[in-house]
């Protein structure tokens, strides 16, 4: 197709597009504008391009406040490791002997006694074992933050099959019984996993499944770690996935009834000290019936 | 050294203004569609659209005017396609188009394309450019719009011609 006939279907698409936008057009336009889409390919893909576009238009003015100071965080040098370990069950059993621990629906800070940092949630214990070579600690299960003054010895965090060593770092840790997971916030951290050893930076993460290291892959940290701004969010995630999080956080079961369900992305915001009323939120912000039988069960069903 | 902890940068921000606006953007969305479950379903839209944007939001003082604009954008866009949904429903390359729950993850642009998008809605020709931002950011129609600039409906029209015209050459790939 030449340039001419590309601008001349673009000018068409635009009188579509401009014509159909003010809700004065007339049976005959909509027939007429009908006719024109049928007519070539070409003219349906320049009008959904000229959609598009205008979707996007919707929120552009905030481009020109852009903000230099971009996630200032990433830049103070510290740096953040998540490490994610075992499951709720593992978890009861091994509190007694953690150092530091949280209940279901808590979360809470420690000082470490290097002047580190150690941000806890939901449901989380971990052991320290310091000395004057090294700063070990252990995550049992739950999921945990760490922000890692400097020192000499070395920081290693281990979680499931997972050993995390900052390299001058902030990162966190999650673990569950068949996984364990790290994602970094800043600067550098080495992960090492039996024989397996891979360095990850900021906004990266790692996990292991059953033994096997994943690649490497690249995360939102502020979404991820939104735990630590006393919140939960979920952009675009499926609806199982979020109900298995927010499980974590409040006693009771969480069940969608349906695969298909399950499966839809949803996008959702919780404040973690308001756990209870996960329900609530879930029956406001979902298109699907939301029935809470006891305070232990609630279902999840298509409308 | 201490890392700096998460809790000093602005995210809260966009979470924070939004949930104090949610029931009036509810309500504003509402007002157009009188569907709660398409409201349920904008509000989480608009939502969505500035928190993937949230970086591009810090220094912005009115964000919930932001949200409310946003919402209302996003309302007057289901409207929209409500209306041509009857002519354009079976064609396959317009379904989202038609689809009254429209995901808002086809609309999700990445930063560069929206400054981009930015640069081009700047190089419009002034009346061009006046018009496409009093239609599609501030929701006036033709009439509106022809009596706040002093001119005809119609010349609006052609004006908004060659925004969009403007706008898909601009926007072309590469």
């Amino acid at each position: 197709m030449s340039s001419s006939d590309d601008n001349r279907i673009a000018r068409q698409a635009a009188e579509w597009f401009a014509l159909l936008l003010d809700d004065n057009a007339t049976p005959q336009d909509l027939q007429r504008f009908r006719n024109w889409l049928d007519q070539d390919a070409a003219h349906v893909r320049a009008y959904a391009r000229i959609e598009q576009l205008w979707g996007e238009a919707g929120v552009v003015p905030v481009l020109s406040h852009q903000s230099v100071s971009r996630r200032k965080l990433l830049k103070t040098g510290g740096a953040a490791v998540v490490l994610s370990a075992a499951g709720f069950g593992a978890y009861r059993m091994i509190r007694p002997a953690a150092d530091y621990s949280t209940g279901t629906g808590e979360v809470a800070s420690f000082d470490l006694p290097d002047r580190s940092r150690l941000r806890l949630s939901t449901a989380t214990a971990v052991s320290l074992e310091f000395n004057a070579e090294s700063r070990r600690l252990h995550l049992f299960g739950g999921e945990a933050f760490f922000e890692v003054a400097a020192d000499n010895r070395p920081f290693t965090v281990t979680a499931g099959k997972l050993r995390a060593t900052a390299l001058g770092t902030a990162f966190c840790a999650s673990a569950t019984d068949t996984q364990a997971e790290i994602v970094v916030l800043e600067h550098v951290v080495r992960v090492e996993t039996g024989a397996r050893s891979v360095r990850i930076g900021a906004g990266q993460a790692v996990s292991s499944v059953g033994g096997r290291l994943s690649d490497i892959h690249a995360v939102d940290t502020e979404t991820r770690l939104s735990w630590l701004q006393g919140r939960l969010v979920f952009i675009s995630t499926p609806l199982s996935a979020v109900v298995k999080e927010l499980e974590k956080w409040r006693r009771g079961r969480i069940i969608v009834t349906d695969e298909e369900l399950g499966r839809r992305p949803v996008t959702l915001i919780f404040d973690v000290s308001r756990a209870e009323f996960i329900p609530d939120l879930l029956r406001q912000g979902i298109s699907a019936r939301v029935e809470t039988w006891t305070p232990w069960l609630t279902l999840i069903r298509p409308l | 050294m201490l890392a700096t902890g998460m809790d000093r940068t602005q995210q809260s921000d966009v979470f924070g203004v939004f949930l104090t606006i949610r029931s009036r953007l509810a309500g504003l969305i509402f007002s157009r569609v009188r569907d709660y479950s398409v409201t349920a379903d904008l509000v989480q839209d608009t939502f969505l659209r500035l928190w993937e944007r949230k970086s591009a939001l810090r220094d912005v003082s009115d964000l919930a005017g932001y949200f409310l604009i946003t919402g209302r954008n996003l309302a007057s866009d289901h409207e929209r396609r409500s209306r041509l949904a009857p002519v354009i429903a079976d064609i396959a390359q317009l379904e989202h188009i038609a689809d009254p729950h429209p995901s808002a993850e086809q609309f999700v642009a990445g930063r560069q394309e929206l400054a981009r998008l930015q640069q081009v809605i700047d190089a419009m020709p002034a009346r061009a450019r006046q018009v496409f931002v009093l239609s599609r950011i501030d929701g006036l129609t033709y009439v509106e719009i022809g009596r706040q600039l002093g001119i005809s409906p119609k010349t609006v029209f052609s004006h908004m011609v060659v925004a969009l015209e403007r706008l898909q050459a601009g926007m072309q790939a590469g």
